[in-house]
């Protein structure tokens, strides 16, 4: 079978290419998009050690790590709609309202 | 994937499991056809009785083919916009429309995807699908239409969200969210499920048309002529066989899921009123094929020394159903009378199709019907009356179940809960709705006084 | 098992790949296919590990649901996208060089630690959803009310959030 390790590679590489869209792209859809990826890459981790110890806690962590992505979707994209209608750009530079 | 490897390495037989890939693959076209030939007879009869202009996207279905034929890949693409994405949503409405047929017919049948959760795949696969028909709709008709779409995408969130909460009631009966597992529960509580919730039946059915609805509209908006403004050549065939397989999909979860499966009608009921070993409803299926062929091999007779304005391709295709109706009674009802066993997998089959049939006419009535609904007011009746509808049967279906599991309840009584529940619910909304409309009439009135 | 590792491969270069796509590509309005596509393959993973009920969840969730809100909110701020697809000069060096070495620690953590990563699977939790409901709704019954509380107070912030430019 295969072993854990994989899963876990696997998971820190998905974490690592999402960490280089956050810190890269300017587009914040893009952003929160990549933030996105690294919550699912977490989540692999958490089903590989629930595998691992052959119980369903991962899972239910897991899900609730799901719903907590699908909050931060909705509140996020809500959130750049409103500041685009407030001034018309969608790039993470711009957005300096709340600096002095 | 694991269940997938465990079958395909232990599995009964691997041949068996290519065989019915192949099936599904090949009924494709041919259900396409089936459900386009269908709706064009419906739209006309509709249109017939009613006038006006109906979605007509069957009625392009002839336009496609030709276009498709002069244009395979030569076709312009719309501008202002991503290959990507005109390439992509139409493969992906396919593809997952495509998914979706698979783990119905091939879930139960070989065990290749076993999953304890296929319903909600199927849904999810069904979603998937339509939502990708609507984006490619967004880039067929460019910037002006995306409202229109997004109008479209809302209807069809709202319709899809109660179909699914419909379903949610029947699994919260059956105990599974597995199909063939529902299929199983019926066959051992002796009665379909949509006795216990036919409210949940009906809400499904209207929601996926209206939702099937939205999504074909979406993609084929028209113009006043009777083509869709585009979505010409290869995607548009995409769509029309993405659409279509939906439409089976969504029926074969309808009858499997509230009517039954491959059960007969009074499974559990044995008669012997035919003679000493055949009962009445074995031999049913062989009974009514064999009226349907008679049936069609009298009307293509008719129409060859009929009237000439009908085109010579219409006797031959009756000539064919009527042949293949007649061959499968002939066969089934041989079975019977010898006693083969071949003659219950005949029957399921049948009542199977049967049943898939009849939800696919439905669906396609309602969903011609939906067409003269005015978008606020499938709104309202969505998120007003659908819905609440559809979580009050959930609440009826878990107040029943538990009444089961606790206090030892039969199904009958259980089921009446739930009915009791659901109807409860649908005379508060609709009472609801009544006397706000009413108000709303005298607010007007003493406004028209002022 | 040979199929089994061939999946997992696969299904491991997809998401990879997909999701390398989704960050270099300079399009914005193609990266939601991307994600949808990583996404996906990360719900064959999770069906790979044996989790049917999250692999279902995952599909209806992302490539159903928040892919689609992506995508809309994209083709509303299309004229707001930046001229230029990423950071440059030294930030963006500096932003690649970061990830690298992150993606490299985890990765060192993981080998440093790889004795105490047990390699059987013993029991292969085969339709295992009821087990995962009597856990979810028994034993994390009260995290479960607490994020169903945070999916409604998200909804209406995201109802309050969107139409706050009214007044």
């Amino acid at each position: 079978m295969i072993s854990p390790a994989y899963y876990l590679v696997l998971a820190a590489l998905l974490f690592a290419v999402g960490l280089a869209g956050v810190l890269l792209r300017r587009n914040v859809l893009v952003v929160l998009m990549s933030i996105e990826l690294m919550l699912s890459a977490v989540d692999i981790n958490l089903v590989a050690f629930g595998r691992m110890w052959n119980s369903v806690d991962g899972q239910v962590f897991a899900l609730f790590a799901l719903v907590v992505a699908a909050a931060q979707a909705a509140v996020g994209i809500g959130i750049v709609v409103l500041f685009f209608r407030q001034r018309p750009t969608a790039d993470a530079d711009e957005m300096d309202l709340l600096k002095w | 994937m694991s269940a997938m490897a465990t079958a395909m390495v232990t599995g009964p037989s691997d041949w068996m499991v290519v065989l019915c890939a192949v099936a599904t693959l090949a009924a494709v076209p041919l259900l396409t056809l089936c459900v386009c030939t269908l709706d064009r007879l419906l739209q006309t009869r509709m249109r017939l009785r009613f006038g006006g202009k109906g979605i007509s996207f069957v009625s392009a279905f002839a336009g496609e083919m030709a276009s498709f034929r002069d244009s395979v890949f030569a076709e312009a693409a719309p501008d202002d916009c991503e290959p990507l994405w005109t390439w992509g949503a139409p493969f992906a409405s396919f593809f997952f429309a495509l998914m979706g047929l698979a783990i119905l017919a091939l879930g139960p049948l070989t065990h290749l995807a076993d999953l304890s959760t296929d319903l909600v795949l199927v849904c999810a696969a069904g979603a998937c699908s339509g939502f990708a028909a609507l984006l490619s709709g967004t880039f067929e008709h460019g910037k002006i239409a995306a409202a229109d779409v997004f109008r479209a995408a809302l209807k069809f969130i709202a319709c899809d969200t109660a179909a699914v909460l419909a379903l949610i009631s029947a699994a919260l009966l059956a105990g599974s969210l597995s199909i063939s597992e529902i299929a199983q529960a019926q066959w051992e509580r002796g009665a379909w499920l949509v006795a216990f919730v036919p409210i949940a039946f009906a809400i499904y059915m209207v929601g996926s048309a209206c939702g099937a609805q939205g999504a074909s509209l979406g993609a084929f908006l028209h113009d006043d002529s009777d083509r869709p403004a585009s979505g010409n050549g290869v995607r548009g065939l995409l769509f029309i066989v993405g659409d279509s397989i939906n439409i089976v999909t969504i029926a074969g979860v309808a009858a499997i899921v509230f009517l039954g499966g491959a059960a007969r009608p009074l499974a559990r009921y044995h008669d012997r009123l035919l003679g000493t070993s055949i009962e009445l409803f074995d031999a049913l299926p062989a009974i009514l094929l064999l009226v349907a062929g008679a049936a069609f091999l009298r009307r293509a007779l008719r129409e060859r020394h009929g009237a000439a304005d009908f085109s010579q391709s219409v006797p031959r295709t009756e000539l064919v159903a009527s042949a293949l109706c007649l061959s499968f009674a002939i066969l089934d009802g041989g079975a019977l009378l010898i006693g083969h066993s071949a003659t219950a997998v005949a029957n399921g089959v049948f009542w199977l199709c049967a049943k898939t049939l009849a939800c696919v006419l439905m669906l396609l009535w309602l969903r011609i019907a939906a067409d003269a609904v005015r978008f606020a007011q499938w709104m309202k009746f969505a998120w007003g009356f659908l819905i609440p509808l559809a979580l009050a049967n959930i609440a009826g279906a878990a107040i029943a179940v538990a009444l089961r599991q606790s206090l030892a309840w039969s199904p009958g009584w259980t089921g009446l809960v739930t009915v009791g529940v659901a109807l409860a619910t649908a005379l508060l909304l609709v009472r609801g709705r009544k006397e706000r409309r009413l108000e709303l009439r005298a607010a007007r009135r003493t406004d028209a006084a002022e | 098992m040979l199929l089994n590792e061939a999946m997992f491969y696969l299904l491991a270069a997809m998401a990879l790949a997909f999701s390398l796509l989704m960050v270099t590509r300079p399009k914005a309005i193609q990266a939601p296919i991307f994600f949808c596509g990583a996404l996906l393959a990360i719900a064959g993973i999770f069906l790979q590990l044996g989790a049917e009920f999250l692999f279902a969840m995952q599909v209806l969730v992302f490539a159903g649901g928040i892919a689609i809100v992506y995508f809309a909110a994209l083709l509303y701020t299309r004229a707001g996208e930046p001229k230029t697809k990423s950071a440059r000069g030294r930030r963006s060096v500096a932003g690649a060089l970061l990830a690298v070495v992150v993606g490299a620690e985890l990765c060192v953590a993981i080998y440093a630690g790889r004795a105490s990563l047990r390699a059987g699977y013993a029991v292969v939790p085969d339709r295992n959803m009821e087990t995962a409901a009597v856990v979810l709704f028994q034993h994390y019954l009260l995290p479960l009310e607490m994020i169903s509380i945070l999916l409604v107070v998200m909804m209406i912030g995201a109802v309050i959030v969107s139409r706050g430019g009214a007044e």
